[in-house]
C-alpha cells in the first residue's frame, strides 16, 4: 500500500482534495436537503471514476476493482442520501 | 465426551467464519469477506432495512410517544431577538412585536396540524394572509416564515438565513411588525415543533421602493387580497432528540460505516504484515472516503427547504 501510495502522490492529493470540497459544499447546502443529496451522489460517482483512472493508471485492475469501487462508492451515497430523506 | 467434541468443533467453526468475515485468509481470496462487491451490497440492503425499520416506528404514536421522546428549547421571545440582531447587522430597524399578528401565526401552525400539511397554501385553499386577515389586522404587505424540527433558535435563525427567499422576508426593509408562534405536535407521524413567522407592514405606514422613495399602494389595492403580496417561504431541520428516528438511523449507519473502517484497516494490517501481493482497491482511500462520510453523519443537521 504504501508503494502505491508513493506511485499516487498526485491521485491521491487529488482525492483529498475532492473529499474537502464534498464536506464544504455539503455543509453549505444546509438546510437545503435536496441540494446535499445531489452533492452525495456527484461525489460519489466522482470517486468512482477517481478509483478506476488511478488502478488504470498504474494498470492494476481488474472486474473485482471496478466492482469493489462501484460497492464502496453507492454504500458511501446510500448513507448520505438516506440521512437526508 | 461427545457433547464437548461437539461444542468445540461449533467454536471453531464459528471462529472460522469470523476470521473469514474478517482476516484476510486463502478462503477468502486474500481479502476480508465483509470487503467484497458481495458483501458490501448486502450491507447497503440492511441499510436500507435499519433506515425502513426505524421510519416505520413513526407510524406508531403510542411508540414513538412513549419512547422516542421529543424536545425542542425555541421560544418566541428567543426568535425575536435573533431575528432583530439579523437586521441588525443589516442596519434595519427592530421588528416589532404584534399581537393580532402572533394570532395568525398561531391559527396557522395549528390548521397545519389539525389538517396535516405542510405547506404556503392549506389543502382547502386557505392562504396565509387569510390567518391574518381573520385577525382584522390590516395590511400593506406581508410574508411568512415557517419551520419544522428544529432543536434552538440559532438553528432556526441561521437555516432561514441560508435560505435566500426567507433571508428576504427577514432583512425586508419595508416590515416593521412580526408575529411568532412556536407550536409542538404531531406532523404526519412525527412529533415536531413547528414555527410560524409572520411578518407585516401595518396599511397606515409608508413604503419605500427600491429607490428609497415613498409610495402608498392604491386603496383598491389595500382591499383586493390579489394585491397584497405575500413573501412566502419555508423550512424544516432536524430536533434534537436523543431517541429520533434521525438519531437512531444516525447511530446506525455510524455502527456500520465503522465497522467497514475497522475492517479495512485490520486487512490492510494483517495483508501487510504477511507481505500478501494481491490485486484488490485501495484501503487507504476507501479509510478516507468512510472517515468522510463518519464525519458528515456525526455533524449532520436536518432540516428541508421548501421552494
Amino acid at each position: 500500500m504504501k508503494k502505491f501510495l508513493k506511485q499516487n502522490q498526485l491521485a491521491y492529493f487529488f482525492l483529498f482534495i475532492l473529499l474537502a470540497a464534498f464536506v464544504f459544499l455539503f455543509m453549505r447546502a444546509w438546510p437545503d436537503k435536496q441540494m446535499q443529496r445531489y452533492i452525495a451522489i456527484i461525489f460519489g460517482t466522482l470517486y468512482f471514476i477517481w478509483g478506476v483512472i488511478t488502478h488504470l493508471k498504474s494498470k492494476k485492475i481488474n472486474s473485482e476493482i471496478v466492482f469493489e469501487y462501484l460497492s464502496i462508492a453507492m454504500l458511501a451515497t446510500l448513507v448520505i442520501v438516506l440521512i437526508t430523506l | 465426551m461427545a457433547k464437548k467434541a461437539k461444542k468445540s468443533k461449533k467454536k471453531a467453526n464459528f471462529l472460522f467464519r469470523l476470521n473469514h468475515l474478517f482476516k484476510p485468509q486463502a478462503s477468502n481470496k486474500y481479502r476480508s469477506e465483509l470487503l467484497h462487491p458481495q458483501a458490501l451490497l448486502v450491507l447497503s440492503f440492511i441499510l436500507l432495512a435499519g433506515f425502513s425499520f426505524f421510519n416505520i416506528l413513526r407510524f406508531f404514536p403510542s411508540l414513538t410517544n412513549k419512547v422516542l421522546g421529543f424536545s425542542s428549547n425555541i421560544n418566541v421571545d428567543g426568535l425575536l431577538v435573533k431575528t432583530n440582531e439579523e437586521r441588525a447587522k443589516a442596519n434595519l430597524t427592530p421588528l416589532v412585536m404584534n399581537e393580532e399578528l402572533n394570532q395568525a401565526a398561531l391559527a396557522k401552525a395549528q390548521d397545519m396540524l389539525n389538517d396535516q400539511y405542510w405547506a404556503h397554501v392549506a389543502p382547502d385553499g386557505k392562504q396565509a394572509w387569510d390567518f391574518i386577515k381573520e385577525t382584522e389586522y390590516v395590511y400593506k404587505y406581508a410574508g411568512e416564515n415557517l419551520a419544522r424540527d428544529f432543536s434552538n433558535n440559532e438553528e432556526v435563525i441561521k437555516a432561514w438565513m441560508a435560505s435566500p427567499t426567507h433571508r428576504e422576508n427577514i432583512l425586508n426593509q419595508d416590515f416593521t411588525q412580526m408575529g411568532l408562534a412556536v407550536v409542538n405536535g404531531n406532523l404526519n407521524g412525527a412529533n415536531t415543533t413547528l414555527v410560524v413567522q409572520m411578518f407585516a407592514v401595518p396599511s397606515a405606514v409608508t413604503m419605500k421602493d427600491n429607490a428609497g422613495a415613498e409610495f402608498h399602494l392604491p386603496k383598491a389595492a389595500e382591499k383586493t387580497d390579489q394585491k397584497n403580496e405575500l413573501v412566502a417561504g419555508e423550512k424544516t431541520t432536524n430536533r434534537e432528540v436523543v431517541f429520533s428516528p434521525l438519531n437512531l438511523t444516525r447511530a446506525f449507519f455510524l455502527v456500520v460505516v465503522l465497522l467497514i473502517i475497522l475492517t479495512l484497516l485490520y486487512d490492510s494490517l494483517v495483508a501487510s504484515n504477511r507481505k500478501y501481493e494481491r490485486l484488490v482497491g485501495q484501503n487507504f482511500a476507501h479509510i478516507a472516503l468512510l472517515v468522510t462520510v463518519a464525519f458528515l453523519l456525526v455533524f449532520f443537521k436536518g432540516g428541508v427547504v421548501l421552494p
